[in-house]
């Protein structure tokens, strides 16, 4: 199946020349004369000048990397759960310091304006009340978690660990697709794929000047720590994770090592006097912060799903005393709602003063009527989401879609106007990649990662996902996207770090 | 260390100490069937294996080497305790050294991909699981770090190692009496010990000089002695109680067995007879892995306090010793 491309239909030289922009937004040329981006201009001199045995032999030794590193996630389709490798390609997304800069500012932004609106509506709720966001959408977001509106969280931050998908519409401009503010993963790509490259083409790498990314373990850590309830020099901080058939289970892995701290399984906590323990061959052992990769749903029996085997009885009373850090915290999910963020651009006016950086796609609400019309009216040139789904389901992209699946899709938003919304198709930037033999544009979108403890840090970097089927714009891995490294470019003006 | 990875790691170890064992005597006796007289041959020439492993299922229609070794229906099968071993160690993954998952994970995608019409599939099974748990095992002792992980994969082999050499000693019972003296040359070479009883008895193989190696031995790791004591001292290491006196029971437990074998040989054995003399050593064998399941698996609520300062620390040494060598 997927993994990487390896047989070259012809020189790469000769690839790079038959290239074709086809009019999209392209990250490495202009769209007027093809001409190569400055930034860009190493790479392709690079990838050009490379013999064909040298890219096969680089992308041999690519895959065999991946494979033995275990970089896999779980398919469940042969009964035993297969494990492959994530696709990848070796053509890497560039970043120069200026556009970073502005990202980079735009999260931070961002972010704030979320943590202080989760905090808001578990406590005095003045963006409702002063009818900025409408009470009922709040009310009725699936994952609104009134019944813990009061627990005081340390540093009042609620979303400790961020994957924003931003991507760049026709024009370049970036923009914010979605929060993801429950449990983001592919972090652990990010990080494989920066050691796989530097591993395969570190002349390159050298050559341009990079920002490290895998400092993330070491300031995951330090924000885990900060945010913990006991004042003592050692906080204990585990990793919980649903177990190891999850389909994310190597990165739990994975950041549990490099961190250096135990993941633990709901059946290894118990709950005693309101503090959790774990069981460890020297006795229980209290603590302090749960990294948590399990919906809240299935957290604690005795509190959400019953049958949930998956989480830790009585968490939640060790929770609500606040002798636990969840990270991320419960009720998270309402500033994941995708109705909830068209009105972040509010948020940011609201409690900060400021005007957003990263610009939203625009967006129409199923639970506004005039809006609700406009989207039956024009479901064929709209993407409509339903408002809590991830992973690329649950969604139509009108134009691609059959007369039938437009009307099931119309039946469905007329059913429950408040679970869905729409978008305009937009037609996201194209990066050149390695796809069947042949460098061809493929759509593109990036996922950084925003780490807010004590204070925000936002890793130069992130997991650049690609559609590699041809024309479409879909880049879940589970619905055959595949990633590419991100390389953030050093500001030259300013001394690199010592 | 949480008690259900240090449960993962003793029976991830426990089990390809298993499948490894089980592959040996297989094969010895395979070896041994061919100079063996008409009475023991065909089907019924297996029954013995399968007493001593305490095997055997009446409704099964397999024949009794493929019950043995590739068998889905037998839990205790070469190819099953392969699979077990596979999977507690990737339960695992983060705690164990790369190289000894993808050991074990070659081992079983290797065994998978044997097609069952091959003729030659059993022997193969057994040849490449003996051989890839000595590779195991050379990898866990170059690339673990001697903390509590290496102690509890130690103790599952140790454990299971001196329970099924045990089970080996005891072959001869289940024999036809004009069998059983070549049979202690299929124990000796079930054990890799034949040239180590070479080179300390000479050529004659017998009855006291073979059992003598492989119950009392102080040097050969196989020897039941010295597998229990190897369980003594981890325990101790692992509890941090001094040599000779004990914490728990699973120490306790150990401790008596080893006293007994330290302070007999096989001329203590007399009048017992060898088979109900090994049957006590099993029985032993069993109740202190029982109580070590007792100690270290179980969840309990009343289990003593650690301090959360020492247990960070120690957790920290691990994860330093282990990235040092990682890099390496």
């Amino acid at each position: 199946m997927f993994g990487i491309q390896i047989a070259m239909s012809g020189p790469v030289k000769e690839q790079f020349e038959n290239y074709a922009v086809e009019g999209f937004f392209d990250e490495a040329f202009s769209r007027e004369e093809s001409k190569c981006r400055t930034m860009y201009s190493e790479a392709v001199n690079f990838f050009s000048g490379l013999s064909d045995e040298r890219m096969k032999s680089s992308l041999r030794s690519l895959e065999r990397t991946f494979l033995k590193q275990g970089v896999t996630f779980t398919v469940y389709s042969d009964g035993q759960g297969t494990e492959r490798i994530f696709p990848f390609d070796p053509f890497p997304r560039i970043i120069p310091a200026d556009e970073w800069s502005m990202i980079e500012r735009g999260l931070r932004q961002r972010i704030k304006a979320l943590n202080l609106f989760l905090k808001d509506i578990y406590s005095d709720r003045r963006i409702l009340k002063e009818k900025i966001m409408p009470e009922e959408l709040v009310k009725t977001s699936k994952h609104n978690r009134a019944e813990f509106a009061g627990v005081k969280l340390p540093h009042d931050t609620y979303i400790h660990i961020c994957g924003t998908d931003l991507i760049r519409d026709n024009d370049g401009r970036y923009c914010v697709l979605e929060d993801n503010g429950r449990c983001p993963s592919g972090v652990s790509y990010m990080l494989e794929n920066r050691l796989a490259m530097k591993r395969t083409f570190p002349e390159l790498y050298r050559s341009l000047n990079v920002e490290r990314v895998d400092d993330y373990p070491r300031e995951l850590l330090k924000m885990l720590r900060s945010v913990s309830p006991r004042q003592q020099d050692t906080p204990v901080c585990v990793l919980l994770t649903p177990g190891q058939y999850n389909s994310a289970y190597f990165e739990h892995t994975f950041l549990a090592q490099q961190m250096g701290i135990e993941i633990v399984e709901g059946r290894d906590l118990i709950v005693d006097n309101d503090r959790v323990y774990m069981h460890t061959t020297r006795g229980l052992v209290q603590v302090d912060v749960i990294y948590r990769r399990i919906d809240d749903d299935f957290l604690d029996p005795h509190f959400f799903r019953r049958d949930s085997t998956l989480g830790v009885p009585d968490l939640m009373k060790a929770y609500r005393a606040g002798n636990v850090t969840l990270v991320n915290a419960i009720g998270t999910g309402v500033a994941d709602d995708k109705a909830t963020y068209a009105y972040v651009p509010d948020m940011i006016r609201f409690y900060l003063s400021e005007e957003p950086i990263l610009p939203n796609i625009e967006t129409f609400l199923g639970s506004r009527p005039e809006e609700l019309t406009y989207m039956l009216e024009k479901m064929e040139n709209l993407v409509i989401k339903a408002v809590d789904e991830a992973g690329g389901y649950g969604m139509l992209i009108g134009p691609a879609a059959t007369k039938e699946e437009v009307a099931e899709f119309r039946e469905k938003v007329k059913a429950n106007p408040r679970g869905y919304i729409a978008q305009p198709v937009i037609s996201l930037s194209r990066h050149p990649t390695f796809c069947d033999g042949e460098l061809e544009g493929r759509h593109i979108d990036l996922r950084p990662f925003v780490l807010t403890g004590e204070e925000t840090v936002v890793i130069p970097g992130g997991l650049t996902r690609v559609a590699l089927r041809k024309g479409s714009l879909v880049v879940n891995s589970s619905q055959g996207g595949g990633s590419k490294d991100t390389w953030v470019l050093r500001d030259t003006a300013a001394p690199a770090e010592v | 260390m949480l008690s259900r990875v240090a449960e993962n790691l003793y029976w991830m170890s426990r089990s390809i100490e298993r499948a490894d064992n089980l592959a040996r005597l297989v094969v010895a006796h395979q070896s041994e069937l061919l100079d063996a007289t008409s009475e023991l041959r065909g089907e019924h020439a297996w029954h013995p294996l399968l007493e001593v492993t305490s095997m055997g299922d009446e409704n099964s229609n397999e024949d009794v080497v493929t019950y043995m070794v590739s068998s889905k229906g037998n839990p205790d099968s070469i190819i099953n305790c392969v699979y077990l071993a596979r999977e507690n160690a990737r339960a695992v993954r983060d705690q164990i050294s790369e190289e000894m998952w993808l050991e074990l994970n070659a081992l079983w995608l290797d065994l998978k991909n044997i097609p069952v019409t091959d003729r030659d599939r059993h022997s193969k099974i057994c040849e490449m699981t003996i051989r890839s748990a000595l590779q195991f095992r050379g990898i866990e002792n170059s690339s673990l770090p001697r903390t509590d992980v290496w102690a509890f994969v130690q103790l599952g082999e140790y454990l299971e190692r001196a329970d099924k050499t045990s089970r080996i000693v005891d072959l001869p019972h289940f024999l036809p009496s004009h069998e059983v003296a070549a049979a202690w040359n299929t124990m000796l070479r079930a054990c890799s010990a034949t040239a180590e009883h070479r080179h300390r008895y000479g050529g004659e193989v017998d009855a006291s000089s073979a059992s003598t190696l492989l119950l009392f031995s102080t040097t050969f790791p196989r020897s039941v002695r010295f597998c229990v004591r190897m369980i003594d001292e981890l325990l101790h290491q692992i509890s941090g109680t001094s040599a000779g006196e004990y914490l728990n029971e699973a120490e306790r437990a150990t401790g008596a067995l080893l006293a007994r074998l330290n302070f007999s040989g096989v001329e203590d054995i007399g009048a017992m007879g060898l088979h109900d003399y090994v049957d006590s050593i099993q029985t032993d064998l069993n109740r202190i892995g029982f109580e070590i399941m007792q100690r270290y698996f179980l969840l309990r609520r009343d289990a003593p306090p650690a301090s959360a300062e020492a247990y960070v620390n120690s957790r920290m040494q691990a994860q330093a010793s282990m990235q040092q060598q990682q890099q390496q």
